[in-house]
């Protein structure tokens, strides 16, 4: 499955550009965009929560040619103060028959990591 | 009640992540808090339901929004967990909080997501760290 077959309205609506590697896995990658804070000026955690769930589904698509379906997603949030720029990538995945558990991260344009998240998903 | 519904609508409309979600309260009294989103087009996945990155936004903030109204404090989230149940490609959802533990720095919160045929989709729990005025 191709990158852009898993680009999705939310994808664009939320400004994430995604970039597959050479070696065969994906990335995410978010500027700062004024319309991911809240009223306190921090960057609102569903933000990552996003970018995590598509980071995971998105390799696991790639990786099995198959739309991945969310059946659970735990998330931790390290840092919600603004930075100029996000990646977000799969660092660990498992499959056990049509089920398949993806780990990632988020890190900052400094490499500081700011929100990590497992995840199961079910492919077709 | 700790904040106003007033208090709280202001709180939404100051924040510029849930204007662009589309975020609305519901409903907001003594026993609950209620948010309501339309889907829209923008908030699809690849195969024309509700993106999982919208529920999580939704879980995440309608247990903030009750924890913050409770403490009457800012507070950050620490840890958000979602089962995902259904899909739902159209109309209203609905999310609400309940708050499962209060302590003095961390207050957890458990929610749902239902559609408007009030068929669970989504549901979660979150732990929040509580900011407090120096």
């Amino acid at each position: 499955m191709k990158v852009k077959d898993t680009a999705t309205n939310f994808f664009e609506f939320l400004g994430f550009a995604g970039e597959e590697l050479e070696e065969g896995g994906f990335v995410i990658e978010l500027p700062f965009q004024p319309y991911l804070l809240q009223d306190d000026g921090t960057i609102h955690t569903g933000v990552f929560s996003t970018m995590l769930d598509i980071v995971l589904g998105a390799s696991i698509s790639k990786r099995f040619n198959s739309f991945a379906t969310t059946i659970n997603l735990n998330l931790s949030f390290l840092d919600v103060e603004p930075k100029t720029h996000y990646r977000g990538e799969l660092t660990f995945m498992h499959k056990d028959g049509k089920y398949v558990t993806g780990e990632g991260v988020i890190l900052d344009e400094r490499n500081n990591l700011i929100a990590k998240g497992i995840g199961t998903f079910k492919i077709r | 009640m700790a904040e106003t519904t007033q208090e709280i609508n202001s709180m939404i409309e100051k924040s510029a992540f849930l204007k662009h979600m589309g975020f609305e309260l519901e409903r907001h009294d003594e026993e609950e808090l209620i948010l309501k989103l339309m889907i829209r087009k923008q908030l699809h996945n690849t195969a024309q339901s509700l993106h999982g990155g919208v529920h999580a936004a939704m879980l995440d903030t309608v247990q903030a929004l009750l924890i913050r109204s409770a403490y009457k404090a800012k507070v950050r989230a620490v840890n958000v967990n979602v089962h995902y149940i259904a899909p739902s490609s159209e109309g209203d959802v609905f999310a609400r909080a309940a708050i499962i533990q209060r302590g003095y720095m961390t207050a957890t919160a458990e929610a749902e997501i239902l559609d408007q045929n009030h068929t669970l989709i989504a549901k979660g729990t979150g732990v929040y760290k509580i900011i407090r005025d120096e």
